[in-house]
């Protein structure tokens, strides 16, 4: 069983760190909803028979591989959690939905190509992004009828200066007639 | 109790990471049979290989590390979301709403 060198070990982990890195990759950035193909292409790459015909199942080798897949897999996760905690321009929302710092400062913004949220449970997310945006449009809409109503007294102001000026030239100067 | 093999730890380091994508594979806005049957199938066909090209202690060790990791990821999320910002207002760049 152990008769494979520390060189098709390391191979074995190596590789199977390089599967489980871009598992993770795939997975977070994928372009739709999980189909039923995905599942199965999963199941193929994590424990099918190509892998089994590489590292047989009683070897080392198979052991190797597992390690590695969860090392790869894994590693990309902590590099992510690395990467978000060095950097200024993205959070912990970063790994639920995927938004990040507009540049400037001015906020948020989700990238959307993004179809589903990379990591959080859909429903609940789902559930959150709406009630998010019907928050936002309120707010815009609250922000929208204060700017209506700011410029309807304005112009009611505007018109009522108007029409007083108007009134007051019409009347007629006592002291400049006879 | 002999220390595990490398085979022991590797199948459970497949089962681990098996059980990380299961959170992510069932979870959809509806709920639908095909989800949750293809994983669950999964999950036994995992097992069941692992039973059957390894020992009863790689199986119950993959077993036990698909369970921890499934529910260490819904409980990761579960804590994003309490320290999450997500009140905040956000634009989403280049495509409608989701």
């Amino acid at each position: 069983m152990n008769d494979s060198g520390w060189v098709e070990l390391l191979g074995a982990a190596a590789f199977g760190a390089l599967i489980g890195w871009y598992v993770y990759y795939i997975n977070r950035y994928r372009k739709s909803d999980v189909q039923f193909s995905d599942l199965t292409t999963i199941i193929a790459i994590i424990g099918g028979a190509a892998v089994l015909n590489l590292f047989p199942s009683g070897t080392a080798l198979f052991g190797a591989y597992g390690i590695g897949l969860f090392v790869g897999f894994f590693g990309y996760f902590a590099s992510l959690l690395l990467l978000i905690r060095s950097s200024e321009n993205f959070n912990s929302d970063f790994l639920l939905d995927g938004r990040r710092r507009i540049l400037d400062g001015s906020g948020y913004y989700i990238p959307g190509d993004f179809i589903r949220p990379p990591m959080d449970l859909q429903p609940m997310i789902a559930r959150d992004l709406s009630a998010v945006q019907a928050q936002t449009s309120t707010e815009a809409l609250r922000l929208a009828t204060l700017d209506a109503q700011r410029t309807l007294a304005t112009l009611t102001e505007a018109t009522h200066n108007s029409d007083q000026r108007r009134s007051s030239n019409l009347t007629p100067n006592p002291a400049s007639g006879d | 109790m002999d220390a595990p093999s490398i085979n022991q730890v590797g199948s459970a380091g497949i089962a681990f990471v098996w059980g990380w994508l299961l959170v992510q594979l069932t979870a959809t806005p509806q709920w639908s049979v095909q989800r949750w049957i293809v994983p669950l199938l999964a999950t036994v066909a995992l097992l069941g290989a692992t039973l059957v090209l390894l020992d009863v202690r790689a199986t119950v060790t993959s077993a036990v590390a698909t369970g921890v990791s499934a529910v260490l990821h819904v409980a990761l999320i579960g804590r994003l979301r309490l320290q999450s910002g997500s009140h905040e207002s956000f634009q989403i760049a280049g495509g409608g709403p989701r």
